[in-house]
């Protein structure tokens, strides 16, 4: 068989291409640079006064983070609609800024297209509107009190505890459930006792290494105007308030982008509406009812 | 529109230049009629297996020809005489036949090659070189199956993920067997099984590849500009074909395993053969085990089921059915009112006929029925939700397949496929609710039906010992749309020296279908139509390559490529609404390119390859990073794959492969802020994002080892196999997040797998 000559750059070939690797297969490591960026989150809530509007300037991810400090104060925020202009104005409340109209007895009102303007102290403007959703109403409201089942949460709740509303324009709903206290229990029973309230028996959806473990709220998502009571809805006993929120479609997005994907998010720019910087300005209406839950008695 | 017209009107010119040049003899007599003609099937010796690609060459001739995908061969307008026809296949014994051919003699030789256990240097290099002057097909990489069962991870044989140490065929990360090919993502491929399409060949949450090599024969991978016979897909196809079973005894092969056993048994019937392969995990048995009621698992399987059934009827006729079931089963209960379900199943039915319409006329006949469909469903307290995707596909094609001449092959094909496809997700809480669809429902609930037709002509024409050209068009019609797409595609080898062979091709490219599907793992793929509002995805491919041979026994190939992309599609994960295809994903364009270089050599004690892939691939939508262009998160930019398999003696064998590639993609974080939902006391962290997928992991390296000792066990072929992966336990990063739960935001990685020593046993009876 005749040989072939050999060629000189075959040999050269895996050196080549190892010195190619070594050089430019690098990571690139975590990136320190800071970019400040411009935020508005702000949410109408109809029948209720313009608040709450935060204007912030993203944090360096290398310092410690304080919510406080992101707020800007310095900012002109302007909100036109319903056929006039609301001029807001910056305040604290327990070292905490917001942006808020003075007038509280204006409320929100539904179906109303608002606009939001935003001049940044650099001089950097956002923009965005919301369309207010109509008012929502319940149809089957949540018993005031409600017992957390005795054994087993594994069976389907009954009918008799599921809870409905009026569809308003909205078919995607948020609830809300708020612990309103999470010390007092037996103070509410007739006749009272000193027994102090506790967690729900819900801890394989509750990490103690979360942040949100330690707060009041679990918020969900239904794609119905009526739902079955969830027990995994509360996570503490005791008094609760359980809150329907029907949003506009920029609320509703930046629920979605921000409550699913884990214990801190990144943002999406495709899930927001505020031009010109970051955030959203959605609107909602919103109804309330304070249920007790009952303990699961001791056996 | 000129880059469609130019090499629509090339094939046409090319294809009827073929049609004047068959009429005319090598010696310039015009009369061809007493011209010979050999043809017949290549099988095993031992189980009577077709063989797929066995050379057949007459020699001191330039003629000959390969077997094509059912194992048929035709060597037409052979001048009458006496002939030595030479049979010959990657590890088997070459086989000679003396003919002599009188005028107008159609010969039928069936062959059986016998196997061996070392190939001879001489033969191999005989074969191969008469294989590269047929192949015009640029980026075709044909694996043997026996190459692909010694490449295990974790003690399991893969098929996906030996493919994944070619160059140019990237993985999302250790964990995956997705193919990601020249930028292309995995739903860009055309997985094909006996010629029908699989749509999620994944199990494992994209673990391991659905197909059991045992019950694979050949595996056929073309990584682009690939040729008028396939179509659908815009970036490769991947085109196995099942065994047929041994025709001459009863026999089988037991595997167990670290995390599956196979089983396989396969025999004679009537005047065919039978074959049956079933697989099986067994985590969810290990799991019971070791869950508690205040620490319940999820319970977990898998398994595949591949059967296949062929008969010859007369000298001309074979009938094919085969059938293959893949299902993936998550079940879990945290004993505390939640409970959720999920099922990802593959369903493929087949029937194939395969006819001789005289000496040189080769047809297949194919009927399919191929269904994907996953669902997830979960219940807490009464609150019901439910996710379910189905795609059925009804397949009826026809190939016909044309040797006029040694030289020539014309291929023609048409392809009619009825699609059903269903969509259904239901947030309600009330499952009874699915089949609303009324307006303003939110449940979602798309349904289409299409019915697509492809046709295809293909010419594989080799002018002279130095130049073949393959030229062919196909032509796509879209019911749901009332498109038609064309998809020109031309190829070229040449011949520059007796060891360098320039390749190229251009092809267009278009896909119906869009995959809903997450990188880092599979875990709910989703099949699109195209409907109004979205159009077919489209790639141009442009690639050149050079092969060559600077060693005897052992190739040097080098392609380059560039792949103009255009709607092809990102996925808008939180889209709960909508009704048509465009409210779920992103519409946008691309390109990928870059250059592989592929080192192999086939034969001897020591076998194997190296490879080194550069690539680029950026990709831009209106909607994302700011409308700026960005690389996928599995773009690596340098890929480096070593695999090398050693016969130490008959009882033992040994095989290392080693990856080293750029690592990942992932975005970086500029700055933090806290996002407070209304009525909120606190808030949630959140991350702003540096360029998407502009930063890069640090690089992924693994080496891998495998032993093999071929013993006997109660008499029977046994094999034990001893697996180490990871040897150096490399913890590469699955992916990195920022965590702001915190008020110091902190690097979090989330690494893959460490070492993993196993073992397996095989036996044959």
């Amino acid at each position: 068989m005749k040989k072939t000559r050999r060629m000189p750059w075959f040999r050269i070939f895996p050196a080549i291409a190892l010195v190619l690797i070594g050089l430019t297969a690098c990571e690139d490591q975590p990136p320190t640079d800071y970019v400040a960026m411009p935020f508005l989150e702000a949410y109408l809530i109809v029948g209720e006064p313009i608040e709450n509007v935060v204007v912030a300037v993203s944090q360096p991810i290398t310092e410690r983070f304080e919510y406080a400090r992101m707020m800007a104060a310095g900012a002109e925020v302007v909100i036109s609609g319903d056929d006039r202009e609301f001029v807001l104005q910056y305040h604290e409340d327990d070292g905490v800024g917001s942006y808020h109209f003075p007038d509280s007895t204006y409320r929100v009102r539904p179906e109303t297209t608002y606009d939001i303007q935003v001049r940044m102290p650099d001089g950097s403007v956002l923009q965005a509107e919301t369309t207010t959703p109509t008012r929502i109403d319940w149809m089957v409201e949540p018993r005031d009190v409600l017992q957390y089942p005795e054994d087993t949460t594994q069976l389907f709740s009954p009918d008799s505890l599921r809870i409905a509303w009026t569809r308003g324009n909205s078919i995607e709903y948020i609830i809300r459930v708020t612990a309103l206290d999470t010390l007092g229990y037996g103070m509410y029973l007739s006749p009272p006792t000193e027994e102090i309230n506790s967690r729900t028996n819900n801890l394989q959806f509750e990490d103690p290494g979360d942040p949100q473990f330690y707060t009041k709220i679990r918020w969900g998502f239904i794609q119905a105007n009526q739902a079955p009571t969830v027990w995994a809805a509360f996570r503490w006993y005791g008094r609760n308030e359980v809150a329907i929120l029907a949003p506009d479609k920029a609320l509703l997005d930046w629920f979605k982008a921000t409550q699913w994907g884990g214990r801190s998010v990144e943002y999406r720019e495709q899930y927001s509406n505020v031009r010109g910087g970051l955030g959203v300005f959605g609107s909602a209406t919103v109804i309330t009812k304070e249920v007790f839950l009952r303990k699961r008695p001791a056996r | 529109m000129f880059s469609i017209r130019f090499p629509f009107i090339i094939t046409l010119i090319v294809l009827l230049t073929h049609g004047t040049d068959a009429a005319v003899t090598r010696d310039g007599t015009p009369d061809v009629s007493d011209n010979a003609t050999i043809h017949g099937y290549v099988r095993d010796k031992e189980t009577g297996e077709t063989l797929v690609g066995a050379t057949v060459l007459l020699s001191g001739t330039r003629m000959g020809t390969i077997t094509n995908k059912s194992g048929y061969y035709a060597l037409s307008d052979i001048t009458p005489g006496k002939y030595t026809a030479v049979f010959s296949f990657l590890g088997y014994e070459r086989h000679e036949v003396v003919v002599e051919l009188k005028k107008r003699e159609s010969r039928r030789i069936d062959i059986e090659l016998a196997s061996e256990a070392v190939r001879l240097e001489e033969v191999v290099v005989e074969r191969d070189r008469f294989d590269d002057t047929r192949e015009i097909t640029v980026s075709r990489f044909n694996i043997p199956i026996r190459q692909i069962t010694k490449l295990r991870v974790g003690g399991e044989a893969d098929v996906f993920r030996s493919l994944q140490y070619l160059p140019g065929v990237l993985a999302s990360s250790q964990i995956s067997s997705g193919l990601y090919i020249r930028g292309g993502s995995p739903d860009q491929t055309l997985v094909l099984l006996d010629g029908s399409a699989v749509y999620n060949p994944s199990h494992l949450f994209g673990f391991f590849s659905t197909f059991n090599p045992d019950a694979v024969k050949d595996i056929d991978l073309i990584k682009g500009g690939y040729p008028a016979e396939y179509g659908g897909r815009l970036s490769a196809v991947l085109d196995l074909v099942q065994k047929d079973g041994n025709r001459n005894t009863f026999g089988g092969t037991a595997s167990l395993g670290l995390i599956s056993s196979r089983l396989s048994t396969e025999g004679p019937v009537g005047n065919g053969a039978w074959f049956l392969g079933f697989r099986r995990t067994y985590i969810d048995l290990l799991t019971s085990m070791l869950e508690t009621d205040a620490e319940p698992l999820p319970d977990y399987y898998f398994y595949d089921i591949n059967g296949k059934i062929s008969q010859e009827i007369g000298t001309s006729d074979k009938i094919f059915l085969s059938g293959f079931v893949s299902e993936d089963d998550l079940d879990f209960d945290n004993n505390a009112g939640f409970n959720g379900t999920m099922g990802i199943g593959n369903t493929l039915i087949a029937g194939s006929w395969t006819h001789l319409f005289g000496d040189n006329l080769f047809s297949v006949f194919h009927t399919s029925y191929s269904r994907y469909r996953n669902s997830f469903t979960s219940q807490s307290a009464g609150f019901e939700t439910e996710a379910r995707n189905v795609i059925q596909d009804y397949t009826v094609k026809g190939n016909l397949e044309w040797f006029p001449s040694s030289d020539w092959t014309l291929k023609a094909g048409l392809e009619v496929n009825r699609y059903l496809l269903s969509y259904l997700q239901n947030f309600t809480g009330d499952a009874d609710s699915s089949s609303s669809d009324a307006e303003g429902s939110a449940v979602m609930n798309i349904e289409a039906a299409d019915l697509t037709t492809s046709a295809f002509v293909q010419s594989n024409y080799q002018f002279s010992n130095l130049l073949s050209l393959q030229t062919g068009l196909r032509l796509n019609y879209y019911d749901l749309r009332g498109l038609v797409k064309m998809d020109p595609r031309i190829a070229m080898r040449y011949q520059m020296q007796e060891f360098i062979a320039v390749k190229a091709a251009f092809g267009v490219y278009h896909q119906y279908f869009r995959l809903a599907s997450l990188p880092d793992f599979s875990f709910f793929d989703t099949w699109l139509p195209t409907d109004s509002t979205v159009d077919p995805s489209r790639a141009i491919h442009y690639v050149l390559g050079v092969e060559t041979r600077p060693f005897d026994g052992i190739d040097f190939n080098v392609d380059l490529y560039y792949k103009d992309l255009a709607h092809v599609s990102e996925l808008n994960q939180f889209q709960t609404r909508g009704t048509t295809v465009r409210d779920f994903f992103y519409d946008g364009t691309g390109e990928a390119y870059g250059i592989e270089l592929f080192l192999q050599k086939k034969s001897g004690r020591f076998t194997g390859w190296a490879g080194y892939a550069l690539g680029w691939i950026d990709v831009r939508f209106d909607e994302l990073n700011r409308g700026a262009p960005f690389r996928p998160k599995w773009d690596r930019r340098h890929d480096f794959k070593v695999v090398a398999q050693y016969r130490l003696s008959d009882a033992w064998d040994v095989s290392a492969t080693f990856t080293f590639q750029s690592g990942q993609s992932y975005t970086g974080q500029t700055s933090r802020l806290e996002t407070r939902l209304p009525g909120a006391e606190s808030g949630k962290g959140l991350n702003i994002p540096a360029d998407r997928y502009g930063l890069r992991l640090p690089p992924s390296h693994q080496l891998n080892l495998n032993a093999n000792y071929h013993t006997t066990l109660f008499g029977m072929p046994a094999n034990l196999m001893i697996d180490l992966f990871n040897v150096y336990s490399r913890r590469d990063i699955w992916f990195r997040y920022y965590d702001s739960t915190g008020e110091i935001t902190t690097v979090q990685d989330v690494r893959l797998l460490p070492i993993l020593p196993s073992v397996a046993l095989e036996v044959k009876f």
